[in-house]
């Protein structure tokens, strides 16, 4: 019983964690452009493709696998710079937002010609393999991903508050104009903010595409999941993002084993929903009422 | 009702407060507006006027104080309600409704007091109709008044930067308000046109309209204002007549401090 | 510009009587879709084409109406003129509860609670199996009866679906040129500005919410009727998304674009066949294309370009 409830919790946590890198990666093009990007699913199942073409490429050496990743979501990050964001920018946010719906279908479709319809399976760096503990056994899957989110958020933490790069991209963030003034190469900064966007939702496919099997519409449902973990966690707080995501990962999780596995998503939703009617700010977010 | 201030105050704040996590944007302002005349709120920029605003408005929630307009609390009422209630304002830098034509832009200010429900709309009743005609001659005549009739139809992007801040104020008077809360009115204006709406204003307060005017140009306030508030670091440095003000130190200090302390060096 | 728009109408209308006698049954099927999906698109620019509400989910609501509708005539046998009034009801109640807690928030949190909606939607219409029969939807819709006449002919229905048209742009210009549309277009010019010209910026964004799926519903209930079968893929979230670009392409200000841009988006698989595989990618670079080139869709590029057109000045 405890043993199953532990192993029902790493899983919860493997889950949440992933919801959590692909939560950071919309938050962090919400803080600093304003925009809710709802290609994010699109560019998580983008990663996951990339990524199974890129170990079979380098026969498994997950290394060179993984900076391939980084590159080719980079390219889409800049990509999206030149012909979506730049363009548009100008215009209303909501132009923008409808703009990242037209990329998400895009992308989708672009991957749906070139890896065809079909699921495939994505290997882990750490194989099939599972840890024992006694009753409790536990993928190494599993434990990687939650090793490789700490590292990644410890990472982001030390980009965006200990570095000049991050100085500079909460200047932007919060006052392009003046950022503007001050010197600041504001279209640089744009770059690094939808290079970090789409290689944090990259990053996030790699992680999930083991546990599941791939298809082109699998990170559809992970950029839901991840609204969902900001709208709980509390849009502008990044903290909020990555707790959010837990607690979506351990509804989803524990829903799914305890109530119904086919409304696993539907409990998800109603919770968030709930959610929002007790504590509308969410757990970290701003008091609404306060803004105008 | 004594502590709401003397009967002849239309509109009276007491202690008005509203915090930024540590900074006190407004600190515990006492004001009175006396009915049927214009007080003029100054201050050097970043002393808390636009917060000031925006805390009668509605569009911030005050930390604490209370705002009554004939005796009627205004804290914690929505914007809308406010207007409702009587308290309309313009804006600093001129917020109009850019997909909608001149006169809908005014008509759109009279949606606090249309008696008319999403049927009256729909099926187009005499009652609608009535309520449209006189809401749209209402618009015409003070499109009339501030020399706009020629535009009515127009979009608004295609006036010029003076019309459209004298649209403004005829959107914020087809509700026929208590009180018109002015902000910063003159700003990007030309000497003309300056001088246009400071004769418009003469004529509102002359039918008994009590107005709130926030300047910072001190020409204007002299030359409109009965009573001057000045306030600086958030909180009211002094009040009386445009000439007493004018001569209060902490005022020129506020206004010149820096520039006299230069001088001093 | 006026006499213009009057004369444009009254063509439209025209072309939209005459054009079952000139298409084929497929195309007539086509036509008969654009019409009733457009009722949805006329809802959808009420709520973002006015008011500027990102409602991305007109795809569940016009699933409730269509559901409603369906199960209603399949199970208790009754008739469309009983149903369509339900469907309606049901799909403003559940806007209804969505809108009010959601919309004292900002934007987004309308606009993500939404999508939520559409996807636990499509999860409940999948796994209700009692109620919606779960994968294999509900079949043997009865047709609609007009005053005991049976519309069981494509060509009936289009001009059922016709009239259903003319009376919801109707609704809608009405509620164009009164205090509502005002007061929707200002909220989405400056929502800041209408909550101080007095306007009740929460109540006219519910109004705005529950018309467009209320609205959904009804296209919902004529899209059962005409299909006579429904299942949960009808009503994705893809499908939503759609819609919303039918109105950007048509125009999202305009009544007239948000028709406009149904019918285009509706029979462009078919223009583009020759596309093959590669339409749907297709489809998403032609919203990026839609806006940049023409941000206020084809309406407002006509209105933008008219005066060159006919050599005149922009006002009489």
């Amino acid at each position: 019983m405890t043993a199953q409830i532990i192993q029902l919790a790493l899983n919860a946590l493997a889950a949440g964690c992933i919801y959590a890198v692909v939560a950071l990666s919309v938050e962090i093009a919400y803080e600093s452009t304003g925009v809710v990007n709802f290609a994010a699913g699109q560019l998580v199942t983008a990663g996951a493709l990339i990524g199974l073409s890129a170990v079979a490429f380098t026969k498994a050496n997950f290394l060179p696998a993984y900076l391939l990743v980084l590159v080719g979501m980079s390219l889409i990050g800049l990509m999206f710079l030149i012909f979506v964001y730049l363009p548009l920018r100008r215009q209303s946010v909501l132009t923008i937002v409808i703009g990242t719906v037209g990329v998400g279908i895009f992308i989708q479709n672009v991957m749906l010609m070139t890896w065809g319809p079909l699921p495939k399976s994505v290997r882990s760096p750490m194989g099939s393999g599972a840890l024992k503990f006694g009753d409790v056994s536990v993928s190494l899957h599993v434990l990687y991903v939650i090793a490789v989110t700490a590292v990644l958020i410890v990472a982001m933490y030390l980009l965006l508050y200990r570095s000049s790069v991050g100085r500079q991209f909460r200047a932007m963030a919060q006052d392009p104009e003046a950022a503007t003034l001050m010197g600041i190469r504001v279209k640089a900064l744009y770059a690094f903010n939808w290079i970090l966007v789409c290689v944090l939702a990259g990053f996030a496919g790699l992680l999930f595409a083991p546990m599941w099997l791939v298809d082109v519409t699998s990170g559809d449902n992970l950029g839901l999941k991840a609204f969902a973990a900001i709208m709980i966690g509390g849009f502008g707080s990044v903290p909020g993002a990555i707790l959010g995501g837990i607690i979506v990962g351990a509804i989803e999780i524990f829903g799914a084993f305890y109530i119904s596995s086919n409304f696993k998503d539907a409990l998800v939703f109603a919770s968030m929903f709930l959610f929002l009617l007790v504590r509308p700010q969410g757990i970290f977010g701003e008091r609404i009422a306060d803004r105008a | 009702m004594s502590e709401t201030g003397a009967p002849d105050t239309i509109l009276s704040v007491r202690a008005l407060t509203r915090r930024f996590g540590g900074l006190l944007a407004v600190n515990s302002v006492d004001l009175d507006l006396p009915r049927g005349q214009v007080l003029a709120l100054i201050g050097p920029n970043g002393a808390g006027k636009s917060t000031f605003v925006n805390l009668l408005t509605g569009v911030y929630a005050k930390t604490s104080g209370s705002v009554q307009l004939e005796g009627r609390e205004l804290t914690g009422l929505s914007p809308s309600a406010i207007a409702r209630a009587g308290l309309v304002r313009t804006f600093q830098n001129g917020r109009l409704f850019s997909r909608l034509t001149v006169i809908e832009n005014v008509m759109t200010g009279a949606d606090g007091r249309s008696r008319v429900n999403l049927f009256d709309a729909v099926a187009r009743t005499p009652r609608f109709r009535e309520e449209e005609r006189g809401v749209r001659e209402q618009a015409l005549t003070l499109l009339g008044e501030l020399r706009l009739e020629g535009d009515a139809e127009r979009r608004v992007g295609e006036l010029p930067y003076g019309r459209q801040r004298k649209l403004e104020i005829a959107r914020a008077l087809i509700l026929q308000p208590r009180i018109l809360l002015l902000d910063e009115p003159a700003a990007g204006l030309n000497s003309g046109e300056v001088e246009d709406l400071i004769s418009y204003v003469s004529v509102l307060r002359g039918r008994g309209l009590s107005i709130l005017l926030i300047e910072h140009n001190m020409g204007l306030v002299m030359r409109l204002a009965d009573r001057v508030a000045v306030i600086n670091f958030g909180e009211k440095i002094a009040e009386g007549t445009p000439a007493e003000v004018r001569n209060d130190e902490r005022v020129i200090e506020a206004y010149l401090g820096r520039k006299a302390s230069h001088a001093a060096h | 510009m006026r006499h213009a728009q009057l004369i444009g109408a009254i063509l439209a209308v025209v072309a939209a009587l005459v054009a079952p006698r000139l298409l084929s049954e497929f195309n007539l099927r086509l036509a008969t879709l654009s019409l009733h999906t457009s009722i949805a698109v006329i809802g959808l620019c009420i709520a973002f084409g006015w008011t500027g509400l990102l409602h991305l989910g007109q795809a569940a609501f016009i699933g409730i109406g269509a559901y409603a509708t369906a199960i209603l005539s399949t199970q208790l046998g009754l008739g469309f003129w009983t149903t369509m009034p339900v469907a309606l009801v049901a799909s403003g109640l559940v806007a209804l509860c969505i809108a009010v807690p959601m919309l004292r928030l900002r934007g987004h949190y309308l606009a993500l609670a939404v999508l939520g909606f559409n996807v636990t939607f499509e999860i409940v219409a999948r796994n209700w199996t009692k109620l919606t029969g779960g994968f294999d939807g509900i079949t043997d819709i009865p047709p609609v009866l007009f005053f005991g006449i049976e519309i069981n002919d494509d060509r009936s229905y289009y001009y059922l679906c016709l009239g259903f048209v003319i009376v919801c742009a109707l609704f809608a210009l009405a509620l164009r040129h009164s205090r509502y549309g005002r007061a929707m277009i200002a909220i989405r010019d400056d929502e800041l500005a209408a909550g101080t010209s007095s306007v009740s910026v929460t109540r006219m964004k519910v109004l705005a919410f529950v018309l467009a799926s209320m609205l959904a519903g009804l296209s919902g209930a004529l899209y059962a009727h005409h299909a006579t079968f429904i299942a949960p893929q009808d009503f994705e979230f893809a499908k939503s998304v759609t819609i919303l670009v039918m109105l950007i392409l048509g125009g999202e200000l305009s009544i007239a674009g948000a028709i406009l841009g149904t019918v285009i988006i509706t029979f462009l698989p078919e223009w583009l066949r020759f596309l093959g595989d590669y339409y749907q990618a297709v489809f998403g670079l032609l919203v990026l294309v839609i806006l940049i080139v023409m941000p206020n869709g084809i309406v407002g590029k006509v209105k933008q370009l008219w005066p060159k057109l006919t050599g005149r000045k922009t006002h009489v």
